[in-house]
């Protein structure tokens, strides 16, 4: 972030135009940014939500007591009552969470999120706030430590990790009082913050209230999730031990709306055009066909459907986190790693080699100290802008040789801002004359927009050949500022 | 009605009592000591105002407008500096700090600013009982329920709550929540009568109202359309994404819940009208929230009304997990989650009356051949009807050999030279009753038999044979079939796996330029692709509009038992739905063929 910023000048002017009472004396400033950088567009994201934006692509760990549960009573035991004894929580062995860390990276995954309680209110560490918990389990339950576990597998390999922890407690006597709050909930929040040095982001289920054991009273309760879990301060505490937890649940990061995978083309951060904070879209969906938790006889999707996944999110400006459970071993079943695998394979195969970085790249106008090299340079922190006021430019990309082109991949400069609502893709094979592609696609870009130039996520294609590629920027909010162009 | 009245109401507050009863407290009138620290505020990190490059702008001063609706001598004024975010205010520590309750109250201010633009109040504080915590966390953001008179004094109006035990010590008023990138001159703003209390309507209105009324008398002729679902999705009544769709106003719409396996669809809330403003203007609800119980649904689908449909409408989908009651075995989803990018193009749901024959619009039957599926093949009417929303198809014994000396007769209808379609996804709901010598099949044929067959090409969307519960999927080609590759390890041309086929399911064909997928009860059962390498061996016959055939056939011994002559076979067909993948090149959109005169083969 550019942070050394120079105070020009503080003097009286005369002829400030709005002061019409002189009630309060106005002070002309003049501020500039260094480089002839442009202003931001606002709201902007904070270096925490940068940081979760760039992790992009993650994993959901659904495991827990609903994994030993969920073939007693025909599969549907996703959500559990909150009644379970501790025991039908009986491991024979330890989860092995390098072993899921190790195969979501290799779908391409920068991270991962475990449950670590669920609406059950089962806790899947040993916390001092409820007896619910691994301490009372079977097996080796009592010695199972999740977050401890998949903290330090996620560090052993680079990834980074978070926890998913259900503000719903269908277990708790107190859950609906403030006690809930005050005594358990926000306690559990604080001794998670305490895994590792690193968490990036934890997960606040939308799913509030309900019917339940609590505590043998077994009833419905409600509660107002606007304020019953008092957000602002939970997340004050979280970020004191994790400053670079991001909060989700609509705090700092937003659920894209649906689960099945995908993000609406026209994707703002700020929710809407003119929202008012910066919350960008995730999108949770499952890789398996049955729950969220493990259930006997689940399949994985294929690698294409899940290729195509990552395209409607990743590619749509939105972050992805894929479930994929762990079974009662506590290992995620070979299916689903081939399937990761091959996923991995398919993202490696069609969204690494960059044709961009060989072209030629030129704009129609660019900005002093801001030009289309930055484009192609490798650096997320360099980047291509035009002139104030300057809302529209053309990027030609051309080749020597023909190319063979599938994709075309946009990243704004976020931290100035998301800004452009429009632009257009043409292809040409002899780099004269010119066909628009994907013409209803080309909306918002954001962190990031992967544009399928044969306008499909699911058919790859033969692709298209190349000599030119045009971008054309045809609205935006201010200058447009983007960092990467690439050509897949 | 606008000055005096505040200016009473005022008056006699200032003088009389402070904050017992009263459903109003003055937090700051900036005329008396009543005031703390003051300073501009922003929430940016990177803000000059944060970093100490600038120096903020706000002093008490004299009231700029003395008679426009506030008479009181001191007002805050600040400069709204085009370098700060959109969320850059004035911030005054609060002489005495307020609870924040879980119950919503409302926080007054007087506002006087040149431009429009939203403003904001923040609350900064903390938690009572985290002695530690800075006063200064963020507690709040409330956009003001009155939208901004422009150079005149009106009374903006915040609405705020939290969890309780939260002590408010500061308020920051954003005059200008924009963005400030095209902000070409800072601007000043004043401030003035801050109180707290329980009535969320202004104090009193600003005799223009002529900026207030956009947001009830535009409405667009167009309904947004917003969902949020989890656990499921809502669709269009035709299957296809309601999220995010534009649709007349003024005209009632079909809704379609389709729960996750698992869940079943637990109603909806609807919250409709002028959503993206101000709740209230003058007093005005913006918009309405309705909800619409289970109970109201039929078949999953639900018609709002038109006088919901008024302006932007937004959907919250509810989906309750099923109880244990339902087997994994019982879950028909009619579409698995990948059809929300589809939409339905044709469909036969069979729901005519019981025993009238297939829609001849739709379907012509199938006739005899010689190949072992269509040599029984009959046109009498006992053998394809539709009957309690299904297609009923049936093998059955020959019981008058006058007419036709075949030993049994058997039903099957086909769409050919009615519809046909390349590229796409095709459902069919049915039930086979295995029985040894049991044949029946769902599949498709490629309307240009030129090639003949099995060059042509053939796709097996299901079948089943004799007491089996499995279903099969296969592909015939002239490299699979001709060439032998029938067997092959990589690329495989049939499958095969286990159903329990005691119960309905939904068989799947997903068909794409290069690909097809098949799917039970949407679990990916196969898949055969495009070989470049075999092209000039007829690998993929694909590439050109294919027809629907259902049947219900016996075996001869050759794969499927010679058949139970006595016995009579059945097969009921729920549904057959084919959609249009939503996002396809153009050229492998759906083909429609013109009913045309079919050569028989």
């Amino acid at each position: 972030m550019l942070k050394n910023y120079k105070l020009l000048a503080a003097s009286l002017v005369a002829g400030f135009p709005l002061c019409l009472w002189a009630q309060l004396t106005p002070v002309q400033q003049t501020y500039t940014y260094p480089k002839n950088a442009p202003a931001p567009v606002f709201p902007v994201p904070s270096e925490r939500q940068m940081a979760w934006q760039e992790t992009e692509f993650y994993a959901f760990f659904h495991y827990g007591m609903n994994t030993f549960r969920n073939n007693q009573n025909g599969g549907d035991n996703e959500w559990g009552y909150g009644n379970e004894p501790e025991t039908d929580y009986a491991p024979t062995k330890l989860p092995d969470c390098r072993q899921w860390i190790k195969a979501v990276k290799a779908a391409g995954m920068k991270g991962g999120i475990a449950v670590v309680k669920h609406h059950d209110g089962f806790c899947l560490w040993p916390t001092a706030t409820t007896t619910h918990s691994v301490s009372r389990s079977g097996g080796v339950g009592p010695k199972v430590d999740v977050p401890r576990l998949f903290s330090k597998a996620c560090e052993r390999e680079g990834m980074k990790y978070g926890f998913y922890v259900s503000p719903w407690d269908r277990n708790s006597a107190s859950y609906a009082q403030p006690e809930y709050v005050k005594d358990v909930f926000l306690k559990q929040v604080s001794e998670l913050a305490k895994y590792g040095s690193d968490q990036f982001e934890m997960w606040f289920d939308g799913a509030n209230g309900g019917d339940g054991y609590y505590g043998g009273a077994n009833e419905t309760r409600s509660i107002d999730a606007a304020t019953y879990y008092d957000m602002p301060n939970l997340a004050d505490s979280v970020h004191k031990l994790q400053p670079n937890c991001v909060i989700w649940g609509g705090f700092e990061a937003r659920w894209v709306g649906n689960e099945a995978g995908y993000a609406p083309i026209t994707n703002w951060a700020a929710t809407t055009e003119d929202g008012w904070k910066w919350c960008a879209a995730e999108a949770d969906t499952k890789a398996t066909n049955q729950g969220w938790f493990w259930n006997d006889g689940e399949t994985p999707y294929t690698p294409e459907r899940l290729y195509r996944m990552y395209l409607e999110t990743v590619g749509r400006n939105a972050t992805f986190i894929l479930n994929v459970p762990p079974n009662k071993a506590g290992v995620l079943p070979d299916a689903s790693v081939s399937a990761l695998k091959g996923m991995g394979d398919l993202i490696k195969a069609r969204l690494t080699a960059d044709l961009a970085t060989a072209a030629t790249v030129s704009a129609s106008a660019s900005r002093a100290n801001f030009g289309a090299a930055n484009l192609t340079d490798g650096d997320k922190n360099s980047y291509w802008a035009t002139d104030d006021g300057q809302n529209t430019a053309t990027l030609t990309l051309t080749w020597s040789t023909p190319q063979t082109a599938h994709y075309v991949m946009l990243q704004e400069f976020i931290r100035k801002g998301q800004r452009v609502k429009a632009f257009s893709i043409e292809t040409s094979a002899d780099g004269i004359t010119f066909t628009p592609r994907a013409t209803d696609q080309c909306t918002t870009i954001g962190y990031k927009r992967i544009v399928p130039l044969n306008g499909s996520t699911s058919d790859y294609g033969t692709g298209f050949p190349v000599k030119a590629i045009r971008i054309s920027i045809t609205d935006s909010k201010a200058c447009p500022l983007l960092h990467t162009v690439s050509v897949f | 009605m606008k000055t005096n009245i505040y200016k009473k109401i005022f008056s006699l507050a200032l003088m009389a009592m402070p904050l017992t009863a009263a459903a109003q407290t003055t937090l700051c009138t900036f005329d008396a000591d009543d005031y703390g620290a003051l300073s501009v505020f922003d929430s940016w990190d990177d803000s000059p105002f944060v970093t100490g490059a600038l120096q903020g702008n706000v002093a008490v001063v004299s009231n700029p407008a003395p008679n426009e609706g506030n008479s009181t001598a001191k007002v805050l004024g600040v400069q709204r500096s085009r370098f700060g975010s959109n969320k850059f205010g004035a911030k005054i520590r609060l002489k005495t700090p307020f609870e924040l309750t879980t119950a919503t109250r409302y926080v007054h201010v007087l506002i006087n600013k040149p431009v429009a633009g939203r403003v904001m109040l923040i609350g900064l504080g903390k938690r009572d009982n985290r002695a530690a915590q800075s006063d200064q966390v963020e507690q709040f953001w409330a956009l003001s329920t009155v939208p901004a008179a422009v150079g005149q004094w009106y009374d903006a109006v915040f609405a705020v709550k939290g969890n309780g035990g939260i002590s408010i010590s500061s308020l920051v008023v954003v005059p200008d929540c924009e963005s400030s990138h095209a902000l070409a001159d800072d601007f000043i703003a004043y401030i003035d009568e801050i109180e707290i209390g329980d009535t969320p309507e202004p104090r009193f209105r600003a005799s223009d109202l002529s900026t207030n009324a956009t947001a009830t008398s535009a409405r667009s002729t167009i309904c947004r359309i917003s969902v949020t679902a989890r656990n499921g999705d809502v669709l269009k009544a035709d299957g296809s994404v309601l999220s995010g769709a534009s649709v007349p106003s003024g005209q009632p719409l079909t809704i379609w819940m389709q729960p996750a396996p698992g869940f079943r669809q637990n109603g909806i809330s609807v919250r409709h009208g002028h959503l993206s403003g101000d709740s209230l203007v003058n007093g005005i609800p913006q918009w309405k929230t309705v909800q619409v119980p289970a109970n109201l649904f039929r078949k999953n689908r639900y018609t709002l009304p038109a006088s919901y449909m008024d302006g932007d409408v937004e959907i919250t989908a509810e989906f309750a997990e099923k109880k244990s009651t339902s087997s994994a075995a019982n879950r028909v989803p009619n579409l698995n989650n990948a059809a929300s990018a589809y939409t339905m193009v044709w469909h036969d749901e069979f729901d005519a009356a019981n025993g009238t024959p297939a829609d001849t619009t739709k379907w012509g039957r199938c006739p005899r051949q010689s190949a072992t599926w269509s040599r029984l093949l009959s046109d009498v009417a006992e053998v394809c009807f539709q009957q309690n929303g299904h297609l009923v198809l049936r093998a059955i014994p020959n019981r008058d050999t006058s007419k036709d000396n075949a030993a049994m007769l058997t039903g099957g209808v086909q769409s050919r030279g009615k519809f046909s379609f390349l590229h796409g996804r095709i459902e069919c709901r049915a039930l086979v009753h295995p029985h040894e010598g049991n044949f029946p099949a769902i599949w498709l044929m490629p309307e240009d038999h030129s090639d003949g067959w099995p060059a042509c090409g053939e796709i097996d969307i299901m079948e089943q044979i004799n007491t089996e519960n499995r279903a099969y999927h296969t592909v015939h080609t002239h490299w699979t079939y001709t060439l032998g590759h029938r067997n092959d390890a990589a690329p495989k041309t049939s499958f095969n796996g286990t159903v329990d086929m005691s119960q309905y399911h939904t068989y799947a064909l997903e068909w794409t330029k290069d690909s097809l997928f098949w799917f039970v009860d949407g679990t990916p059962t196969g898949f055969y692709g495009r070989e470049p390498a075999h092209a000039t061996q007829k690998q993929w016959p694909y590439d050109k509009a294919f027809y629907i055939i259902l049947n219900q056939s016996v075996g001869d011994g050759t794969w499927a038992s010679s058949p139970d002559l006595a016995h009579t076979y059945e097969m009921n067909v729920d549904w057959v739905r084919v959609y249009r993948k939503n996002e396809a090149d153009n050229i492998s959109g759906l083909q429609t063929q013109t009913p045309q005169h079919v050569q028989v083969d």
